[in-house]
């Protein structure tokens, strides 16, 4: 098998995260002052972490490209997502991305907002049933003014919006 | 203030209260799978907040205990593990209650956790205050290399791969750099945003990598199936029989899980898994372990409840967390102002000696609330998610944006949730990413005063005897799975393949290919891993092909009456159920396949070979 063809996309994310940050902390400690008191200041231990993260990087590509790890478990690496599933969660990451904005904006009443995004998501992940929307909206409207009486009135909490 | 009045103290209302709401609600959301004490003590830490200090860490407390437990609840009834925890109690709990025996399974699993979480209890009491005073020795470069022991192991032992779980505990790491410099007062990695100058703060990283990410891989994965077992839970109360029977496996086990529990990092699901192992290679029958052999029960429920008054010890003694839960109740030591680690017994020893009363008393409540609340816990577990989820969405928002009226807080937990569930999906394990996150601080700062303290000098870490054992534990983990790789290449004789021999005949054609046929179809579960093939559809595969060939095979017996015919049917039948459990085991669960795999293909080629040549042998010439 070429080695390109052992790589797994889904392990590609997680790489790339741990590169990124890596360099991020590289690239921001240089801005860093020189070392006063101690012999590492505040760049050392960043910038050993960071050329660890990188190091370790490395070494995951080269197991890769020479095949000396690999999925014990056959199984595991067959998973797969279905359409719908996607589609799910892209309603509800859309739904969360309304629902902070709205919060932010802060032109909305929290439970009000609360109360749509809630019914929003719980349709969703319910799958869409038509006949489940009474009871979301109940369960909804119970939890939104019940959350926000228990946080803003009771505990003394400032709520968002 | 010692325990005894700690005893004391705790033997009020408000203490009582809060324990036993701490164990209802541990219990309840071990019990849904997907939740866990994890998320829950994340989410109630913004709300703890407005309590007493020592209410609060017994109330977090508690629901740490409890959802240990309530993880048995799902796994016997709707074989799902409810904790990660749990996934070894699948294993033999719900083929239990599938055989009707869930009152059994219930109750010999909550007797498991109690002597567990008892005898785990003693450790905790008994070495806790004496380590305190002892970790007070520990100067700073003592402190560093415990932190980086403490972070390589839980990187060796996670699941997956060593090499991911050592990059993702450095991302932690990295993760925690941000913010202010405590020593000189910079601001490091803020790239000129101001709402980064005190850093990511812990509430919103743990709800984030812990609950969104949970969130969004259970949206994508969707509804689970869920099993679920009725009937009445008859022999729900333990015999006498049972303490001789199970007695000796249960202390064994709680032994394992005390002290896996006590090496930081680790946690309940890989104690349960150690003691589930360790008891079945003991076992005189360990091929049945997987199909409802109580044993295994009794092993993996009494050493995940063992590990956690276990990893207790560490937290309270050196502020470093014995698992990922104790990562999260560190967050809540820091919130109420207190510090973990051996200052705690001299600075505020009721605290201490509080949590360790209560842990305690949660055990003994954990078997009332159990006992009595099997059947309604086992009802909410099997509650969609979908009416759930968006509740504790909306809950996380309201707990990250209460630290600091900022919504910024709550971005940052959702992109934190997006991050973590990259993680996961690339099969990275989360725990080293919270302890790296959490423990970096500590280590930088010791760092740092060691090398103030020796004028800029490394070679104390080496030349002062604590911290040179931790080293050359840290370099034993880290060479660990290299060694043990290179021993298990030296030892292992590939098993002989398994090939047809023309000896094996029985004198019928059709009988004989069939032989052959399933020769060949073990012969792969033999091979699985090599060829990539499925393991739980070849076990499905062989199980349909014996029915099969069973079914042919009576038929034959039966038109010529051969003697001891109920006896040959008794040995199908039975090794039908025993292939059906095994596949019912293997179905999603890797831990299974891996932990229970040796054994299946030892007892398979055993058992073909051998009622071919004896039990079918006997009708050669007469059919």
């Amino acid at each position: 098998m070429k080695w390109f063809q052992r790589i797994r996309l889904k392990e590609l994310g997680g790489l790339g995260i741990v590169i990124v940050s890596s360099l991020l902390i590289l690239v921001g400690s240089i801005s860093l002052p020189e070392p006063e008191y101690d012999p590492l200041g505040p760049a050392g231990v960043p910038r050993y972490i960071a050329w660890l993260m990188l190091g370790l990087a490395l070494i995951f590509v080269i197991q890769i490209v020479t095949a000396t790890v690999g999925d014990a478990d056959p199984e595991r690496s067959s998973e797969s997502i279905e359409t719908s599933r996607y589609v799910e969660t892209g309603i509800t990451v859309v739904a969360v991305l309304g629902y902070l904005v709205a919060l932010t904006s802060g032109g909305f009443s929290f439970p009000i907002v609360t109360l749509i995004f809630l019914v929003v998501t719980g349709l969703t992940m319910t799958h869409f049933v038509l006949a489940k929307i009474p009871l979301i909206i109940v369960i909804s409207a119970v939890v939104s003014f019940g959350l926000t009486y228990i946080f803003q009135d009771v505990l003394n909490v400032v709520l968002p919006g | 203030m010692d325990l005894l009045n700690a005893f004391l103290a705790i033997f009020s209302p408000a203490p009582l209260f809060f324990i036993t709401l701490g164990v209802l609600l541990g219990i309840i959301v071990g019990a849904i799978p997907g939740l866990g004490g994890a998320m829950l003590i994340a989410l109630l830490l913004p709300v703890t907040f407005y309590m007493d200090s020592l209410l609060a860490l017994m109330l977090l407390v508690s629901i740490y205990v409890g959802s240990v437990s309530g993880g048995l609840i799902t796994a016997v009834m709707l074989k799902m593990p409810g904790t990660p925890s749990a996934v070894m109690t699948v294993l033999d709990g719900h083929p239990m209650a599938s055989q009707g025996r869930a009152g059994r399974a219930l109750s010999l699993g909550i007797m498991a956790s109690f002597v567990g979480g008892l005898i785990s209890w003693g450790f905790l009491a008994v070495l806790a205050p004496p380590l305190a005073d002892f970790a007070l020795k520990f100067g700073p470069y003592e402190l560093f290399t415990l932190v980086v022991m403490a972070l390589v192991l839980i990187s060796t032992i996670s699941e997956g791969n060593m090499l991911k779980g050592l990059m993702i505990a450095a991302f932690g790491m990295a993760v925690a750099m941000v913010g202010t410099d405590t020593s000189s007062g910079e601001g490091r990695f803020d790239f000129g945003y101001d709402e980064l100058a005190a850093g990511f703060r812990l509430l919103p990283v743990l709800l984030g990598v812990f609950v969104i990410s949970q969130i969004i891989d259970d949206l994508l994965k969707g509804d689970q199936q869920i099993s679920q077992q009725k009937g009445r839970l008859r022999e729900f109360l333990p015999s006498s029989g049972d303490v001789k029977k199970h007695g000796p496996n249960a202390v064994r086990s709680s032994l394992i899980g005390t002290w896996i529990g006590v090496l930081p990092g680790v946690g309940s699901a890989i104690a349960a898994i150690v003691a589930y192992s360790t008891t079945r290679s003991l076992s005189k029958t360990p091929e049945k372990f997987g199909t409802g052999e109580e044993a295994g029960i009794v092993a993996a429920e009494s050493s995940n409840n063992a590990s956690v008054n276990g990893a207790l010890i560490p937290l309270i003694t050196l502020g470093i967390p014995g698992s990922v839960i104790d990562a999260i109740l560190i967050g809540a030591l820091v919130i109420h102002d207190l510090q973990p680690g051996p200052l705690l017994f001299q600075n505020s020893p009721e605290i201490a000696y509080g949590v360790i009363a209560a842990a305690l008393v949660a055990n003994f409540i954990m078997v009332a609330v159990m006992f009595l609340g099997v059947r309604p816990i086992a009802s909410i577990a099997g509650i969609p998610k979908g009416y759930l989820y968006p509740t504790i969405i909306v809950c996380c928002v309201i707990g990250t944006y209460s630290l600091g009226n900022n919504l910024f807080d709550v971005w940052v937990m959702f992109g934190f949730g997006i991050i973590g569930y990259i993680f996961r999906r690339g099969g990275y394990p989360i725990g080293p990413f919270v302890l790296g996150y959490i423990l970096a601080p500590l280590a930088e700062r010791e760092l740092r005063s060691g090398l103030m303290l020796y004028d800029g000098s490394l070679s104390p870490l080496f030349t002062r005897p604590i911290s040179l054992t931790f080293i050359v534990i840290t370099l034993l983990l880290v060479m660990w799975p290299i060694v043990r790789a290179w021993m298990k290449k030296r030892q292992q004789t590939k098993a002989d393949k398994l090939v047809w021999q023309e000896s094996w005949s029985v004198g019928y054609p059709d009988l004989d290919k069939d032989h052959q046929q399933l020769v060949t179809i073990i012969q792969r579960i033999n091979d699985w891993k090599e060829k990539k093939e499925s393991l739980a559809g070849l076990i499905g595969e062989l199980e349909d092909y014996t029915r099969y060939h069973f079914s042919r095979e009576e038929k034959m017996l039966e038109a010529a009456d051969i003697p001891g015919l109920a006896i040959h049917k008794a040995q199908h039948k039975e090794f039908i159920d025993w292939l059906a459990s095994i596949r019912t085991s293997f179905e999603g669960s890797s831990v299974a396949r891996s932990i229970l795999y040796p054994e299946v293909s030892q007892y398979l080629n055993n058992w073909l070979i051998e009622h071919i040549l004896k039990t079918d042998m006997s009708y050669k010439g007469k059919l």
